[in-house]
């Protein structure tokens, strides 16, 4: 194999990439308030979530916040599809604002979220970034956060390599 | 008959077919009961087995099956998949909470009376499935716990489900195996079950419903909901509505019409696909129709499937027979407590086993007492099983597939179900329904 092939470029993992370095994190304790005011800032839609030793601990999204303030029964499966009989239900959105206002961030957190290491393979890594809609968290050996690669990043590294190929 | 026990013998490696027959019936049960294995697994492996071993014939097999139980559910579920699409049970179920001007227990009473409704007329699971996460939605926008809701849509299900032949698998299998009609499970079996739903609330208004309260801008935002915009397809909602219409008006004439409900049922399916059909291209048919089916419960089908073929195999062994025999010498044969045993027996084991397996274990069982108690009295027995295996539902979470359905849901929502707590409350209201129907069966008919 080696022998046909130079075996560093084709072996390209997140480690090539440039990552955006995790100046922007919550500890899982933090509130969901905490975590709207922050992206509402800072202009983002995701924060990894950090534990005070930089381990990495999931990632809330404001999707995720904005799902919590639907219905429940609309948000699963076999549940009510169609919402449009409830008129504006204002009040019932508010009332899931507050509810969920001074939750811990973790509760609302993105569960399956995948975290790649520096030595994933870049093939790997982008099919996870096609499956999301978020950045991805890379972490690591130790567990803690290095950074977040986004589909950007990833793309422009892409387009520069066919460029100089 | 002696011919064919010896040739079933030497098939199976000189083992008796009875003991080969009972160990494949003990190990799917178990097997079923565990809930380790897909239950439609386990029970077409326990058929395939029966057969393999020589226990019964494929012909057998095929005769075993009840093709009017299965027609009939599967043409009740092409239905209902096609009726939902309208949202015709959202509306109904926005519209009952408006009746009652979102006052909490008048809105408990009102999704009670729609979910025995709809349960009665068509199948709980489609009907928990439905009725559940509007009710969480209105108790959702009320800021009210949905806990007691689910537990009274769960008990209304099962008891508006005894009410038919329709309403829930057990009678479907009694009615078509006996020849029971609509009208005989209406005129003796919805009453008792209406007397049972009345008698349901007052627990349920002792237990919750007196200290139910919503604040006045929560009830207002129910009231502002427009179950109007509900419905999502008027022409659907049309034809769905006459087709249903018609199949019930045909339940209730088959008998004299000399026609079985599976007859019915497929008819009625069918005239709804070709109504929904009609005036698009082949292509928007084939899908059309492709997923009307693909909303079919295969799986339920698949276990009706197994089952009556394992079922056919210990009854072809004679262990039926003997479990006939046996409960015939416990009760001496008398009428009264025959019938008394068989109700409590099969409330109990329904509240903590699938009523199915049961009830089609249970039917040549009574079967073979006719000549015991008397062929004009193996009605009684009929009601007596249907009342207890279709209330014991109520008993357990695990006790028919609509609690399992509304528990799954309300863990999804967050509002989760807990098993012992619900058994807590729901045993003892079960053995309650059955206390009245004892008095019920020993009133009318002993």
């Amino acid at each position: 194999m080696h022998g046909h092939y130079p075996p560093s470029p084709l072996n390209m993992t997140v480690r090539a990439l440039p990552i955006c370095p995790p100046t922007l994190t919550l500890v899982p304790e933090a509130t969901v308030a905490e975590a709207m005011s922050m992206m509402i800032q800072r202009e983002v839609n995701h924060i990894p979530l950090c534990t005070t030793d930089g381990r990495f601990a999931g990632l809330i999204s404001s999707n995720a916040i904005l799902r919590a303030l639907l219905p429940a029964s609309s948000r699963v499966e076999h549940g009510v599809e169609n919402l449009n009989f409830l008129g504006d239900a204002m009040p019932m959105l508010l009332d899931h604002l507050r509810d969920n206002a001074d939750r811990p961030v973790r509760d609302l957190a993105d569960k399956d979220v995948t975290a790649v290491r520096q030595d994933t393979h870049l093939l790997e890594a982008a099919h996870h970034l096609s499956r999301t809609t978020s950045p991805l968290p890379v972490i690591g050996d130790d567990g803690k956060l290095l950074g977040m690669l986004s589909r950007r990043m990833l793309l422009t590294y892409l387009l520069d390599k066919a460029r100089t190929a | 008959m002696h011919g064919a026990a010896h040739t079933a013998t030497e098939i199976i490696w000189g083992l008796s077919p009875l003991i080969v027959a009972l160990t494949i019936f003990v190990l799917t049960y178990a097997v079923i009961v565990t809930e380790r294995i897909n239950r439609a697994i386990v029970a077409l492996i326990g058929a395939g087995v029966m057969i393999l071993t020589g226990v019964l014939h494929q012909n057998e097999a095929f005769a075993g099956i009840d093709f009017n139980t299965i027609g009939l559910l599967t043409g009740m579920m092409v239905i209902v998949a096609i009726t939902q699409k309208s949202g015709v049970f959202q509306y109904v179920a926005v519209k009952a909470a408006k009746v009652v001007k979102a006052d909490p227990w008048g809105l408990m009473v009102m999704l009670a009376l729609v979910t025995a409704l709809f349960s009665a007329l068509l199948d709980n699971v489609t009907t928990v499935l439905l009725i559940a996460p509007v009710a969480l939605l209105i108790t959702d926008a009320l800021r009210i716990n949905p806990y007691p809701f689910l537990f009274a849509i769960i008990f209304a299900s099962n008891i508006g489900g005894t009410a038919t032949l329709i309403g829930d698998p057990p009678n479907i299998m009694i009615g078509s195996a006996v020849g029971l009609t609509f009208n005989d499970f209406a005129f003796n079996l919805a009453p008792v079950a209406l007397v049972i739903l009345a008698l349901t609330l007052v627990p349920l208004w002792w237990f919750w419903g007196r200290k139910l309260t919503a604040e006045q801008d929560a009830r207002d935002q129910v009231m502002a909901f427009d179950e109007r915009e509900a419905i999502t397809d008027s022409k659907l909602l049309k034809q769905a509505l006459a087709v249903i219409t018609l199949t019930i008006t045909g339940f209730v004439f088959a008998h004299s019409l000399g026609l079985e409900p599976a007859t019915i049922a497929m008819f009625g399916a069918a005239l709804l696909l070709l109504l929904r059909a009609a005036g698009h291209d082949a292509e928007h048919q084939t899908e059309q129709v492709h997923k009307s089916f693909a909303e079919v419960e295969w799986v339920t089908i698949f276990f009706f499937v197994g089952l009556f073929v394992v079922v056919a195999g210990v009854e072809k062994a004679g262990a039926l027979k003997l479990a006939a025999d046996a409960l015939v010498n416990f009760t001496g044969g008398e009428l009264a407590l025959t019938a008394y045993v068989i109700l409590w027996a099969s409330a109990i084991i329904s509240a903590v086993v699938d009523n199915i397996p049961f009830v089609a274990t249970m039917i040549p069982v009574i079967q073979n007492l006719g000549s015991v108690v008397g062929p004009e009295n193996l009605n009684t027995l009929w009601w007596s099983l249907a009342l207890g295996a279709c209330l014991g539902g109520n008993g357990s979470l695990v006790g028919a597939s609509a609690n399992l359905v509304v528990a799954g849901f309300a863990e999804r929502a967050g509002a989760p179900i807990r098993f012992l707590p619900f058994m807590l409350a729901a045993f003892p209201l079960m053995l309650a329904s059955i206390a009245v129907s004892s008095l019920y069966v020993g009133w009318r008919y002993l």
